[in-house]
């Protein structure tokens, strides 16, 4: 049977093959579907609402213009989405390294992502997967990962924010991330 | 030489957005040319994705879908239009700083930090460019952009706004005060992407010339040296 996911997805994907032939309408309805998704992702970033607008309309030019490379076989419509949008922001705020978020608190702390990998059936597999994976790193070590992904944070900020010289902070990524690698592809 | 291993750990670093600046657009750079590390980047994209199911969607403001199809339907050709509007907007943000900075009025041959973000591929990164120049005739013209790879010594040449010129060619050179006389570097076409090959001249040569675009008979000047007038230039700026 197939789940509310699946069918959000095969509208996506749809949506996506008839933005690849300049459909505008099409385009106006993966617009309305996903913009809240993708302004979050940069402005979680970017930490500025105006800076978040610039790019946000730059990335659905980009959808416009790239459509027709989103291959439904790879990846599943959003995460494509969520990864052009989280690129252009993560050049964005390297580009104005003065602008990160750490100066606007406003923007809010990050909702915590769940790290019980049982707390929610609804979600995909490979979620699943990843959090039972982030939750067998201790607890500095996965909120440095998830600080660096959902808020863009630099090595340098991510010093800042865990009282650690930055070599370390380059260590403990690196063994996170080497120790996630390994347990995803259990 | 960096060992696989570590190469792959800064994929990781360049997904999850650890990376300096400078590393961020290096290895952006380096992906362009090693499939090994686009390949690396592209499964830890996959690995981490899920990870976006959890950002809660924040209504974007009214008004951007408008602003969105009125750059789709710019009156500039679809391919580069994206570079276009980029380069709008940091004509935009360069005006806010020369208006302060030095006068605008001054400025006849213009030239400005560009990044340029929305390049083809999947999710790429920004090319492999450390310099860019507009060329223009004024601050209200950019006619051409180039953009240097300065490891590779490839420029890359995009029109943005340059009309045809009735029976004639764009013919591109650089010119350099160590130079008898300025140099060709091939014809340029308004209407697509052009490249050129600047690997027999220094990079410091590379990146303190000044690039110039005349009007020459079709297919270029016949005698090998400027022959009709300068119509636009402008000189590189280093990116980040």
């Amino acid at each position: 049977m197939l789940s509310a996911e699946d069918i959000g997805r095969a509208r996506l994907v749809e949506l996506m093959a008839k933005v690849a032939n300049k459909d505008r309408a099409a385009f106006r309805e993966l617009y309305r579907l996903t913009s809240a998704k993708l302004y979050g992702t940069v402005l979680r970033i970017l930490g500025d609402k105006d800076l978040a607008n610039d790019v946000i309309q730059e990335c659905f030019i980009k959808i416009w213009d790239r459509a027709g490379d989103f291959d439904p076989t790879i990846a599943s419509p959003i995460t494509w989405l969520a990864t052009i949008a989280r690129n252009r922001a993560l050049d964005e705020v390297r580009r104005k390294p003065t602008a990160a978020l750490e100066d606007h608190p406003e923007i809010g702390e990050l909702a915590a992502p769940m790290l019980d990998p049982l707390a929610d059936k609804a979600r995909s597999e490979e979620l699943r997967r990843l959090l039972a994976c982030l939750s067998a790193l201790d607890e500095e070590k996965r909120q440095i990962v998830l600080q660096a992904y959902y808020r863009g944070m630099s090595r340098e900020a991510l010093s800042k924010r865990f009282d650690r010289p930055v070599p370390t902070i380059k260590t403990l990524l690196h063994r996170s991330l080497a120790q996630l690698r390994l347990c995803l592809a259990q | 030489m960096t060992e696989p291993d570590d190469l792959d750990l800064l994929a990781a670093e360049y997904v999850i957005g650890s990376l300096p600046a400078e590393e961020r657009i290096a290895l952006a750079a380096r992906r362009q040319r090693e499939p090994a590390l686009d390949a690396a980047i592209i499964a830890w994209e996959r690995r981490l994705s899920p990870l976006a199911e959890f950002v809660p969607g924040v209504g974007a403001p009214e008004g951007l879908l408008p602003a969105i199809e009125a750059r789709l339907d710019a009156p500039t050709g679809r391919d580069g239009a994206a570079d276009v509007v980029i380069l709008r907007r940091q004509v935009v943000r360069w005006r806010r700083i020369a208006a302060g900075a030095i006068g605008l009025a001054a400025a006849t041959v213009l030239t400005f930090v560009l990044r340029e973000t929305l390049l083809p591929g999947f999710v790429r990164p920004p090319q492999p460019t450390s310099f860019v120049a507009m060329l223009q005739k004024d601050a209200a013209s950019p006619a051409f952009v180039v953009s240097v790879d300065i490891a590779t010594r490839m420029m890359t040449i995009r029109a943005v706004a340059a009309e045809k010129p009735a029976g004639k060619s764009y013919e591109l050179w650089i010119v350099n005060a160590s130079f008898a006389a300025p140099k060709s570097l091939g014809v340029v076409r308004e209407d697509q992407k052009a490249a050129a090959s600047l690997a027999t001249y220094s990079p410091d040569i590379v990146t303190n010339s000044t690039y110039a675009v005349t009007i020459e008979p079709v297919g270029g000047s016949p005698t090998g040296l400027p022959t009709g007038p300068v119509v636009f230039s402008g000189k590189l700026v280093q990116v980040d």
